[in-house]
C-alpha cells in the first residue's frame, strides 16, 4: 500500500518522454544556429563541453598548451511533439576540428541536416563526408543569402558527389515554414532509410 | 597517444565539482537521456549531496534532458524579475561535469533516467508522430 512507502519515494515520478535527436550541421556561419532558433520552442540553448585529457588524443591540432582547457560550445533547441515525444536539434560545432562532439551527437542521432552555402559550398564538404561514412541519414539544405542562387539543386548535387536518393533543397534558415519543410524532408527520407518499406 | 587522466595534474577547474572524475560512475548519458527527480531535493543532512548535486535536483524535477540541464545549471529562473545589472556572461556546466554529477545522483537513488534506445528509430509511427508534430508548428 501507498501508505507503507516513505514520504519522499511517496511522489509518483512522471513518465520519462521518448527524446530523439537531429544534427544540423555545415560550416562556419552558414545558419545552423539560426535554423535551430526558428524551429525550436525556446531560444536556443546553449552548452559546453570540455576538451579534456581523455579526449585530446583525438585532436591532433591542438598545442600542448591548448591541453585539458578547449571548451566548445554548441547550441540546442528543444520542440515538444507530444507530452510523450520530445525533439533535439543540435548545432554541431563550426570547427571540424571537434570531432568528438560530432560523434556524441551522432550517435543514435534520427538524422541531419547538412545546410550549405553555394557561395562557398566546399564548406560543406567534411559534414557530408562525415555522415556518409557514419551512415546517417542526412539531407542537404541550401541556404539562400542574399538571393545568391549560383547553382541549381542538380548541380550542388553533382559538385557534392552525392547519391541520388539523398534530398537536396532550398531553405531559408530564417522562416519557419521552410525549416519544417527542411525536418519533414529529412524525417521521411530516414524513415525510409531506415526501415524498409514491404514491397505492395 | 592517449594519455590516462593524472589526478596530479592541473585540473579544468569545473573538475573540482567532481573531485577529478571525468566519467560517470554509471550510465552513459546520452545529451537526450532524460532525467526526473525521484523527489524534492532533501533537506537535511545528505553528506553525499554537494550543492551542485541538488541544484540538478531542482533542475529535473520535470523531465530534462542532460543538455538541458546542462544548460540551465545556475541560470536564473525563468519566473524571476530581469536584474538590473547585465545577466551574468553565460552560467551552465560543461555536459562532462553533469554526466559525472548525474552518475553520483543515479547511484544514490535521487534520479531516474531513460536512455535513448537504438530500436525506436525503427519503429515507424515514431516517424509519423514527428511528422505530424512539426506540420503542426
Ligand atoms: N539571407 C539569409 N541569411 C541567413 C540565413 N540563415 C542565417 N542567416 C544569417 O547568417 C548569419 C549567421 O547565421 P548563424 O545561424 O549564426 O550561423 P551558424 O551556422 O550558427 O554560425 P556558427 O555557429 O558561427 O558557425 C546570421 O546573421 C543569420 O541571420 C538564410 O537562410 N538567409
Ligand atoms: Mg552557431
Amino acid at each position: 500500500m501507498a501508505s507503507e512507502l516513505s514520504e519522499r519515494a511517496a511522489r509518483p515520478t512522471p513518465k520519462l518522454p521518448t527524446a530523439v535527436k537531429i544534427v544540423i550541421a555545415g560550416g562556419f556561419g552558414v545558419g545552423k544556429t539560426t535554423m535551430v532558433g526558428t524551429v525550436s520552442e525556446t531560444t536556443p540553448l546553449r552548452t559546453e563541453e570540455i576538451l579534456t585529457d581523455r579526449s585530446v588524443g583525438v585532436d591532433d591540432t591542438s598545442g600542448v598548451e591548448a591541453k585539458a582547457s578547449t571548451t566548445v560550445a554548441m547550441d540546442f533547441g528543444r520542440i515538444t511533439v507530444r507530452s510523450d515525444l520530445v525533439l533535439y536539434l543540435f548545432g554541431t560545432p563550426g570547427q571540424e576540428r571537434f570531432w568528438f562532439m560530432w560523434d556524441e551527437l551522432s550517435l543514435g542521432a534520427l538524422g541531419a541536416v547538412v545546410l550549405a552555402d553555394t557561395r562557398r559550398l566546399a564548406d560543406c564538404f567534411p559534414s557530408v563526408d562525415y555522415f556518409e561514412r557514419r551512415g546517417t541519414p542526412f539531407i542537404v539544405a541550401v541556404n539562400c543569402f542574399d538571393g545568391a542562387r549560383q547553382y541549381e539543386l542538380e548541380e550542388v548535387q553533382l559538385a557534392l558527389n552525392l547519391g541520388p536518393q539523398v534530398p537536396v533543397m532550398l531553405c531559408d534558415a530564417r522562416k519557419l515554414p521552410s525549416c519544417k519543410e527542411v525536418l519533414i524532408t529529412l524525417v521521411q527520407h530516414a524513415q525510409q532509410a531506415r526501415i524498409s518499406v514491404p514491397a505492395s | 597517444m592517449r594519455q590516462p587522466f593524472d589526478p596530479a595534474e592541473p585540473m579544468v577547474r569545473p573538475y573540482v565539482l567532481t573531485r577529478g572524475r571525468v566519467q560517470p560512475g554509471r550510465g552513459s548519458f546520452d545529451v537526450i537521456t532524460q532525467v526526473v527527480a525521484v523527489s524534492e531535493p532533501p533537506s537535511g543532512d545528505h553528506r553525499e549531496l554537494s550543492p551542485e548535486h541538488l541544484e540538478i535536483l531542482r533542475l529535473c524535477q520535470e523531465p530534462r534532458s542532460v543538455a538541458e540541464l546542462a544548460a540551465q545549471f545556475g541560470r536564473v529562473a525563468e519566473e524571476e524579475p530581469e536584474p538590473a545589472a547585465p545577466a551574468p556572461p553565460s552560467g551552465g556546466l560543461p555536459i562532462s561535469v553533469v554526466r559525472v554529477l548525474l552518475g553520483d545522483l543515479l547511484e544514490h537513488g535521487h534520479i531516474e533516467i531513460q536512455e535513448p534506445e537504438a530500436d525506436n528509430l525503427r519503429r515507424i509511427d515514431l516517424y509519423k508522430e514527428i511528422i505530424v508534430g512539426l506540420r503542426a508548428l
